[in-house]
């Protein structure tokens, strides 16, 4: 068995399938949205606290590894990652181009969670976790859809505690949304 | 929707630093920093569609060493390249020397807001730990045979050490003649130089108009 020998990456933002893509140990994803479209908005959850990245036209924003993250109307649950995550937002003539950077490098232990917090009161609904490093990338992302799908159709989506209501999840590629997750990305 | 629990405050009231490109967080960026998981650098530089161009050196193209020989790539907006660990690169008229680094390095180079000049070049390398490390090298420019290799053990020195080991990998490869003079070919190689045009002797700074 041979490894082919690959000198260089080239990734030319905005073009592709909007996928994710693993080059040597970079996983990058990038994705060009028109002006109109509803801003990739990061909200990140930091002792207890949201907050929300300023959506300027030009922001490169550090999601430091632990920091439960979401992206609004990316994919529809908060994702912990072990690594840093870089988030370039650069608004054009054209549209806007996003970027996201993550190293699979770092820290050898620990795992990618998917979980789900009450909108209103905060409390944490459900969450699971996942061996990305042992799996891979496009494992997570399939196993994140089903976690999503089982979280619509779960009474977890009802906080125990204040009885708020979930707006519905969705998984990373929007072509694979149904009904409910099609809501759920407009909706957050 | 998350209002009701606050979307408590914006990020910049509690946390310095959240935005790389902002005007005053830029100029940390300069050379290389640590962050994180990562080390960054970001230049102010004129990037176009078409090109990359360095106020001080000129247009940015980078050569890459394969097993079928060298590789030029042109740098250019919105388009992201990465050089895998181990693959010897460098930039002509930045670079005089080969960097081999054993991490992998990520070019992003983002075009100037509207009314501004310059654009932003940034670059993201992992952070080496352990035996991880970087080497400067110089090659035969006429049969690729290696002439000269110092090495710096990044993940143990750390990054503060970058600056004099690629200093003293110039100034090594320089000082004696017999290390430019090829004993395959027997061409006689020009002199190596560093990152930073400040550090140019006269005769470096010819080596930097050459290659």
């Amino acid at each position: 068995m041979t490894t082919p020998y690959t000198p260089a990456y080239d990734i030319y933002l905005g073009e592709g399938d909007g996928s994710w893509q693993e080059a040597s140990r970079y996983q990058v994803w990038t994705r060009k949205d028109a002006l109109t479209d509803p801003p990739l908005s990061v909200l990140e959850r930091r002792e207890g606290h949201v907050l929300r990245v300023p959506e300027q036209s030009r922001v490169m924003h550090r999601i430091p590894g632990g920091v439960p993250y979401h992206i609004e109307h990316l994919f529809g649950f908060w994702r912990t990652t072990v690594a840093d995550t870089i988030f370039i937002r650069a608004e054009m003539e054209d549209g806007v181009y996003y970027t996201l950077i993550v190293a699979t490098t770092g820290p050898k232990d620990g795992t990618e969670t998917v979980a789900w917090y009450c909108p209103k009161c905060n409390a944490e609904l459900t969450s699971d976790a996942f061996a990305a490093r042992r799996f891979g990338l496009n494992a997570f992302w399939n196993h994140a859809l089903e976690q999503a799908r089982a979280f619509n159709g779960a009474a977890a989506r009802t906080c125990t505690g204040c009885g708020h209501t979930h707006p519905y999840a969705y998984g990373f590629d929007q072509h694979l949304d149904d009904e409910r997750e099609r809501e759920g990305r407009s909706a957050w | 929707m998350f209002a009701t629990v606050g979307i408590d405050q914006p990020i910049e009231k509690i946390m310095d630093d959240w935005d790389y490109l902002d005007e005053k967080v830029v100029k940390k960026f300069t050379t290389w920093r640590e962050t994180g998981q990562n080390i960054i650098g970001i230049r102010r530089r004129t990037i176009t569609l078409n090109e990359i161009v360095d106020p001080k050196k000129g247009s940015f193209n980078s050569i890459t060493m394969t097993p079928d020989g060298l590789i030029s790539k042109q740098h250019k907006a919105l388009k992201i390249h990465i050089t895998p660990g181990g693959v010897p690169h460098r930039v002509e008229h930045s670079l005089g020397f080969w960097h081999i680094n054993d991490m992998d390095e990520l070019y992003l180079p983002i075009p100037p807001r509207p009314g501004e000049e310059m654009g932003h070049f940034v670059v993201l390398m992992q952070t080496p730990t352990g035996d991880e490390a970087e080497s400067y090298a110089q090659y035969c420019r006429q049969c690729l045979t290696m002439l000269h290799e110092f090495t710096y053990a990044t993940g143990r020195l750390g990054l503060n050490g970058i600056w004099r080991a690629e200093e003293e990998a110039v100034r090594s490869y320089n000082a004696d003649p017999k290390n430019r003079l090829c004993p395959e070919c027997g061409h006689s190689n020009p002199l190596g130089y560093c990152w930073n045009v400040s550090k140019d002797s006269p005769e470096q700074a010819e080596a930097r108009l050459l290659w």
